[in-house]
């Protein structure tokens, strides 16, 4: 289970902001008091939590790339209709 | 009625009343006529009328009759002109029922030609309306599709949609006139999708096919409701259709886009399917990825295993990545142990769970952390690209194993030991792919994979791995109760020479056998060895396993004591030093003098037996001759025979003892009994 998603942080939490988001968690119930207790400890523990924030965060450059020709959305063509085409056309 | 009827108006009543039981009516009637102008008879007359209505009746039955066949050669206006005609003769309610429903469909049938005749006139907005009116009016579906036919080429484009959106599946010209309606609402990537599912192929078609893809990358954007999903399918389709070149920066960020979507919903599959197969080049970024993502998939399922053992090692052993991985108060050293237990943990689980191959794996992994440590220690001292501190497995599928062996070939200094220098060089050589196998104990993969690889390009390093590969598939062989393949073991000869502690560990696995198969088999193999590798080690081991199995064959009457004998002489000059075989060797030659006296003695060649007697270094050979002789003596003392007779043969006892061994004290009695004898 992802501690940070069950504690609904992110890896630059603090120790205090760990401590109050277990305590929001365990208010909410959307986990079971033992997942929370355990994503707790997995954060608090200061090698443990090195290790979560490797394996749970990854950094993807999302920054935008414009496509290379921007069209009006909805745009139309302008072909002839051709009804059902024939090889031979 | 006083007038008498002429002859032959009879025969016509009586022939016009059997038309009439017949059904003829118009036969009928006509012979009543004939009979009443001559008789004038109301009853005939009355059997006229019956007549005409028969007639009327026939008349009927024949419209019905027309009426249905004209319905099934849809001639619907002159099937109803039948009817109305039969109900006017009959009034049966049912043909006014049919009356009835035949005008309603003459009335469909008028608005369908109106369609199509507009249609063929196009007029399509006029057809598509009567099409709508005639699919309200018989609810036939296809008449939907001949409306949203029309409705394309009138330019109610998103009406025809709304038609086509109904049917599960289109075909024909209806896959063409929904592309064409998608197309030209915008919705290109629908159109192609259709347009491609028509084979047919026409210059203006084609032409129309390359606007649209055209169109639709021109159109692309991520800031689209499209879902990310979706959008990324597009990107696909066009880079599929030789737009990967001028928009490949679009595609990849609409694909980072998507990754970035799946990961935070821990969809690690789909992922994997996003970016498999991997490049022929990984950047570190790549491999940062690609190390977390297969950690994730491989704690979801072992299945992926493999994947960690590639990715895992390699991440955390470069600097690039590790070194952003940091904590205040932890060592760097200590944090990084922990990485590569958390990893070793993983698969530990899936070992304590009892998952097929985990155990395996973990043994490649013990191995490979062996091996990563010494190329670390080596790439790092050299300063040389973190990204050549990797597995073998990534090294061969990123290309960069030629490049790691030759860097190991020209280091040979910086090792320990020349068997961590081949050990190493020989995983990164092109045979090193079944040296992995062998990791993972797939001894049968791995013989077989260097089978199929071209070498030549390190040989020292693939000599080893040859002959690792080939001596631990004979030993795994061994170890299953197999035969293993012929002369494989030969091999081990130069594996031998160049690491000792696998002879060491053979000859100890060898030495400690105990059952008789495996005893063979280490006989067999130590027996290839010795020829091409005789050191000591070889043939103690050998001298002994000959030893044991010699014994064993002879305990179960498999070898006799000469054979056995030729066998320790064998063993012996393997190892002058083998006491097992020097004590069984002095044991086997004392039974063998035993059993030729005992043979001798039971054939009465006393002199040969006193020969061996005589001969031997074993006192309980001659002690048994003399034991003999003794109760021979015994027996002569209490027998009761003459006295030339007993002299005699005192003196033959007292010959043959003489020649085992002259100061044997029964031949002192002898003596004694025989000067008794002959002084009387």
């Amino acid at each position: 289970m992802n501690p940070y998603k069950i504690l609904n942080i992110d890896q630059n939490a603090t120790k205090r902001d760990i401590m109050a988001a277990a305590a929001r968690a365990m208010k909410d119930r959307n986990f079971s008091g033992k997942d929370v207790a355990i994503a707790q400890k997995k954060l608090m523990n200061p090698v443990s939590k090195a290790i979560h924030d490797f394996l749970y965060v990854i950094e993807i450059d999302t920054s935008p790339v414009p496509p290379p020709e921007s069209a009006e959305s909805g745009q139309t063509l302008d072909f002839e209709y051709l009804g059902f085409p024939d090889s031979d056309q | 009625m006083g007038n008498k009827k002429p002859k032959n108006t009879d025969k016509l009543l009586e022939k016009a009343e059997k038309l009439l039981e017949k059904g003829n009516y118009q036969a009928a009637k006509k012979e009543f006529e004939k009979a009443n102008k001559a008789l004038k008879s109301d009853d005939i007359a009355a059997k006229i009328i019956l007549c005409d209505r028969g007639i009327e009746q026939e008349k009927a039955k024949d419209l019905i009759k027309k009426g249905k066949k004209s319905i099934g050669k849809k001639m619907l206006k002159e099937a109803l002109r039948c009817f109305r005609e039969a109900y006017e003769i009959t009034g049966e309610d049912w043909l006014k029922e049919k009356i009835e429903t035949l005008k309603m469909e003459v009335s469909d049938k008028d608005l369908l030609d109106n369609a199509e005749e507009a249609e063929s006139r196009k007029d399509y907005q006029k057809a598509a309306d009567l099409f709508k009116q005639a699919h309200e009016n018989l609810k036939d579906n296809t008449l939907l599709l001949r409306m949203a036919h029309c409705l394309v080429p009138a330019g109610r484009h998103r009406e025809a949609l709304d038609i086509y959106a109904s049917f599960s599946s289109l075909n024909g010209r209806d896959l063409y006139d929904y592309g064409f309606a998608s197309a030209q609402t915008g919705r290109f990537y629908d159109c192609l999708q259709a347009w491609d599912k028509i084979s047919k192929t026409g210059d203006q078609f084609r032409d129309q096919k390359k606007m649209a893809r055209d169109a639709m990358a021109a159109s692309m954007s991520a800031d689209t409701d499209i879902p990310l999903e979706s959008l990324y399918e597009q990107c696909c389709y066009l880079e599929s259709h030789g737009y990967g070149e001028t928009m490949s920066p679009f595609f990849e960020y609409v694909k980072r886009l998507l990754i970035k979507k799946l990961w935070k919903e821990e969809r690690y599959p789909e992922i994997h399917e996003l970016i498999y197969p991997w490049g022929d080049d990984v950047t570190v970024s790549q491999l940062r990825f690609y190390t977390k993502l297969y950690f994730r998939m491989a704690f979801d399922s072992p299945e992926y295993l493999d994947y960690l053992l590639m990715f895992w090692l390699t991440g955390l052993y470069n600097r690039e990545i590790f070194s952003k991985t940091k904590t205040e108060g932890i060592e760097p050293e200590r944090l990084f142990d922990e990485f590569v237990q958390t990893g070793e943990n993983l698969i530990r689980r899936y070992m304590d769970s009892g998952v097929k191959d985990a155990d395996n794996i973990f043994f490649a992994w013990s191995a490979q952390k062996a091996l990563m440590s010494r190329i670390d220690k080596l790439m790092t001292a050299l300063n040389e690209d973190p990204m050549l501190i990797c597995t073998p497995q990534f090294a061969f599928r990123f290309g960069l194993a030629e490049r790691i062996c030759q860097i190991i070939e020209k280091n040979q200094d910086r090792f320990e030991t020349a068997s961590d220098y081949l050990e190493t060089g020989a995983y990164y050589c092109s045979f090193g792919r079944g040296l992995v196998h062998l990791d993972k104990k797939e001894y049968a993969t791995a013989f077989e994979t260097i089978k199929t690889i071209e070498g030549g390009y390190h040989p020292e390093f693939e000599s080893y791995c040859r002959n690792r590969i080939h001596f631990e598939y004979g030993l795994h062989c061994i170890e299953t109760k197999t035969t293993p393949p012929h002369g494989i073991f030969e091999a081990a000869a130069d594996l031998f020479d160049q690491a000792p502690e696998m002879e060491t560990m053979f000859i100890d696995k060898a030495i400690n056998a105990y059952e008789d198969e495996y005893i063979k088999y280490f006989e067999t193999a130590l027996k290839e060895i010795v020829d091409h590798h005789p050191s000591p080690g070889v043939k103690n081991a050998l001298s002994y396993l000959m030893t044991v199995s010699g014994i064993k064959q002879s305990n179960k009457a498999l070898l006799n004591l000469r054979m056995l004998e030729t066998v320790l002489m064998k063993a012996l000059k393997l190892n002058p030093e083998n006491e097992l075989a020097k004590t069984t060797l002095e044991k086997v030659k004392k039974d063998k003098e035993m059993d030729e006296l005992v043979n001798a003695l039971d054939r009465f060649k006393f002199n040969k037996a006193a020969k061996i007697a005589a001969e031997t270094e074993n006192e309980e050979v001659a002690e048994m001759f003399f034991e003999f002789l003794t109760e021979q003596y015994n027996q002569l003392e209490q027998a009761d025979i003459e006295p030339e007779k007993r002299i005699l043969m005192l003196n033959e006892l007292g010959k043959w003892g003489s020649r085992a061994d002259h100061a044997h004290p029964l031949l002192q009695d002898i003596h004694e009994s025989l000067t008794r004898y002959q002084q009387g």
